[in-house]
């Protein structure tokens, strides 16, 4: 296959990657205002959880316990889950600053766990994740192949989350986002929903990772800094909170221009560090977004709960 | 023992940059990760009119307050004073603090570099004090400026007017305008203030071991911590958190992987929250 | 129906409510009024359960409710409005009203995904039941409209549907008069009474507007300083002279 192929092949991968991601978070912050900055650590917990499982057994890292690529996706977006539990069953309650500065600082803690613990993760040289079906395709097919894989996770996921949000279940959250005292006096449990919103966009995360490690085939602490959970950020806010459709825009255009940054380094003179442009750009995003198009590009939907159809 | 010491020194740099920071997460009402870069900033432009202006060191720190400080106020001047008046919540505020602190430390990348840096001194033995501790000439500066400079704030917060006006408002901002004090001119000194605190902050701990983009990032956790331990607006409890966030992060390298250290951080921080999220001495949050 | 006993709750050493003691009987239109700073808005929401008590007992139907978290509240068929109206702005007319019924099977995620059906039966009652509500406000042209853009009157109307939708059996209306012009007072008093009237419901309200009180409700319970001043028919109010110090002097 010719390289542009191959190049538009990675690129709608990577950026299904981060749609994926842009689901979850909308979930929890475009629907019920959940407050999230941990998202690159429920990534990494992922990324990391699929790599064991799916791997050939290691004496440098946990596991490689061989099985099978979908035990790998399923038990990265459990694993993912119960993190996001244990951390939110105490913390759920807090106001969305101070969850905010929590959440980020458990996935600082998450990536100093995986740069320390050299055993488990080979710290900061990072691990091998192998190519699930690998002697089933054609090397040439192989990427193609596998984005189709990704799109079939996508797909399933936009469904269920569209089936979820759509519902009175949704129609809660949105009452919740807009007012939590109302929820709680048309007597909504408001902890428990949030806490409900924080597992399931946090196993969200968790797949997303399983999806990316055994696509990008190698994963180091460097591939889940904080900046990742802002990019994130930047693609569901400029995408239109609360619009799935919306969010996956978000992600495919921001995705667009970080790639399409590299070319700039053609242009740029020398010694300018492309990762720094990039970051200039996604802080830049961040603040424009916020004070010129705080709806995002595409709003959300006027009804909250249509199942009737009507 | 070493450990303590240690500690002191790793509080006081937290200390004097939480002072800052506790002051602007009240009177702006939002918690900046801005601040991060002030930092950054403020040891990067010392170690420029330092290194390669050549003003000696402590005048190069004095000339970098002032160009921070208009940072600042010009930062706040384009982004924060819409923000107010729109009456943007302070999560709006927060996100656009991520974004500044995003492209502030990327611009730092851009004007120094990412590679690491360090002030040109010559490099001293450290002195061998009782109980085998150890410490360098450049800490005990480090240490002993930040009790001048406690003295300084506390003067400054407790006698002066506009020191005093700074204070009502952390205490109540809504008695605050009540009683005619000018917000907008409390909040540009907030600026002044959190200038010379992160700017302090940042070149105490260049000093004490190099300069790197990412620095100020690093000790957003820990003075998150400070400020939340002694109460998000009360700048004595957050001196006092950030001794206590310093020693503890600092002595218990003594026990795990010293990597940990901000995980220790963190935890102290979650349990405050949970437990007294008015932090230690009871002024500020909720 | 509902009793509140001894109530005690302090703000930063301020005793907002001190020692209030009332019962409020079945099938009344009971009136809470009293000057500024009074304590009935934190009584309300001592009821409801936003706040927990300091002291003394707040009993539902001959259960202690004051231990409660506030999401609980509601289904004991007690229903509320606020002080200053909290419309779901970025929702529908209709939404709004759709989300407040209580036990709705389609808000368990497991539900919505997997048993669509008879969340589905569920939903179809609850709109139907919905655009009764509407109908029954003389709004039902606001259906799809998004909260945030209602007038305040409209908004009133809206919050008072929506603690309909929940069948209560006693409705704690915070301030229903507040900014609502004379016509539609005068259509919001015929709501209130037909509710009484039709579904024996009880209602307990605070309202500044005196004509208003006097005509609508009975008894009326006066507050002062966070102690229940007097409490009787609105002639006896009238006549009462702890009241009328209470107001000229407050």
């Amino acid at each position: 296959m010719s390289g542009s192929v191959g190049f538009l092949i990675f690129f709608l991968t990577y950026a299904i990657v981060y749609g994926i991601l842009a689901i979850g978070l909308n979930i929890q912050w475009g629907f019920t205002g959940l407050v999230n900055f941990g998202v690159a650590g429920f990534f990494a917990v992922g990324a990391y959880v699929a790599a064991f499982i799916t791997g050939a057994p290691s004496q440098y890292h946990l596991g490689g316990f061989g099985l099978p690529f979908p035990v790998g996706l399923l038990v990265a977006t459990v694993v993912s889950g119960i993190f996001a539990l244990i951390l939110g069953f105490p913390v759920i309650r807090l106001r969305e600053d101070y969850l905010a500065i929590v959440t980020i600082g458990f996935a600082e803690i998450v990536r100093l766990v995986i740069v320390t613990e050299r055993h488990i993760t080979k710290g900061p040289y990072g691990m091998g994740v192998i190519k699930p079906y690998n002697d089933m395709v054609p090397a040439s097919f192989y990427g193609l192949f596998y984005l189709g894989i990704a799109i079939a996770v996508l797909l399933v996921l936009y469904l269920a989350m569209e089936r979820a949000v759509r519902s009175p279940w949704g129609r809660a959250l949105r009452t919740i986002r807009e007012d939590e005292r109302v929820a709680v006096a048309f007597g909504k449990n408001v902890n428990s929903f949030k806490l409900q919103v924080l597992v399931l966009g946090s196993m969200i995360f968790g797949l997303a990772g399983a999806v990316f490690g055994h696509f990008f085939n190698f994963i180091t602490p460097d591939h889940f800094l904080p900046m990742e959970t802002f990019l994130v950020w930047v693609m569901v806010m400029a995408g239109g909170s609360g619009n799935n459709l919306g969010v996956l825009f978000g992600a495919l255009a921001i995705r667009g221009v970080w790639e399409g940054m590299m070319f700039l380094s053609d242009v740029l003179p020398t010694g300018i560090q492309i990762g720094a442009v990039r970051l200039a750009v996604i802080g830049l995003l961040l603040v424009l977004v916020v004070m010129v198009k705080p709806e995002g590009v595409l709003g959300e939907k006027k009804t909250a709960s249509d199942i009737l159809g009507e | 023992m070493q450990l303590i010491v240690n500690g002191i020194l790793m509080g006081a740099v937290i200390s004097i940059g939480a002072v800052g920071l506790t002051l602007v997460s009240r009177i702006l009402h939002f918690f900046y990760f801005g601040y991060a870069a002030m930092l950054v900033y403020g040891a990067y432009l010392t170690m420029t009119l330092f290194n390669d202006v050549g003003l000696p060191l402590i005048l190069a720190v004095l000339v970098s307050l002032p160009l921070l400080s208009l940072m600042a106020i010009l930062i706040d001047k384009i982004t924060f004073k819409h923000l107010r008046k729109r009456g943007t919540g302070p999560f709006g505020m927060m996100v656009v603090g991520i974004g500044l602190e995003l492209f502030l430390r990327s611009s730092v990348r851009l004007l120094w570099g990412s590679d690491v840096m360090r002030y040109d001194l010559p490099i001293r033995r450290a002195i061998l004090l009782p109980f085998n501790v150890r410490i360098t000439p450049n800490q005990f500066v480090i240490i002993a400026a930040s009790l001048i400079l406690m003295l300084l704030l506390h003067l400054f917060l407790d006698q002066t007017k506009i020191g005093k006006a700074m204070r009502a408002t952390a205490d109540n901002i809504d008695l605050a305008k009540v009683r005619g004090i000018n917000t907008e001119r409390v909040i540009m000194w907030t600026w002044v203030i959190a200038s010379i605190s992160a700017g302090f902050a940042g070149f105490f701990l260049a000093l004490d071991t190099r300069l790197v983009p990412i620095m100020g990032w690093k000790l957003l956790l820990p003075l998150f911590a400070a400020v939340i331990l002694g109460g998000v607006g009360n700048p004595y409890g957050a001196l006092a958190g950030g001794m206590i966030i310093g020693i503890s992060q600092e002595v218990s390298a003594g026990f795990i992987t010293p990597t940990y250290k901000p995980a220790v951080a963190f935890i102290i921080m979650t349990i405050t929250l949970l437990i007294k999220p008015s932090g230690l001495f009871g002024r500020g949050g909720q | 129906m509902l009793e509140v006993i001894n109530l005690e709750k302090s703000f930063g050493g301020i005793r907002a409510v001190d020692g209030c003691t009332f019962a409020v009987e079945n099938n009344t239109i009971t009136g809470l009024i009293g000057p500024n700073g009074a304590g009935k808005t934190t009584v309300f929401n001592l009821i409801s359960g936003f706040y927990s008590p300091d002291g003394g007992k707040i009993v539902l139907n001959g259960s202690r409710i004051d231990q409660l978290p506030a999401h609980r509240v509601p289904h004991l068929r007690l229903s509320r409005t606020f002080q200053i109206t909290r419309e779901l702005g970025k929702m529908t007319v209709i939404d709004n009203l759709m989300v407040a019924p209580l036990d709705q099977m389609g808000e368990t995620l497991f539900n919505s995904w997997f048993r669509l059906r008879s969340v589905k039966r569920q939903e179809r009652k609850i709109r139907e039941k919905a655009l009764y509500v509407l109908d029954f406000l003389e709004i039902p042209n606001l259906k799809d409209e998004y909260a945030s853009n209602l007038s305040g009157g409209q908004k009133k109307l809206l919050e008072f549907g929506r603690t309909m939708m929940t069948d209560p059996e006693i409705i704690l209306l915070d301030e229903p008069g507040a900014g609502v012009n004379p016509t539609l007072m005068k259509k919001l008093n015929g709501y209130i009474e037909r509710l009484r009237g039709e579904e024996g419901v009880t209602f307990f309200l605070i309202e500044h507007d005196m004509d208003l009180v006097m005509k609508l409700c009975d008894p009326i319970i006066v507050m002062n300083d966070g102690k229940v001043l007097a409490e009787g028919t609105a002639v006896e109010i009238q006549k009462n002279r702890k009241v009328l110090d209470a107001y000229l002097g407050g």
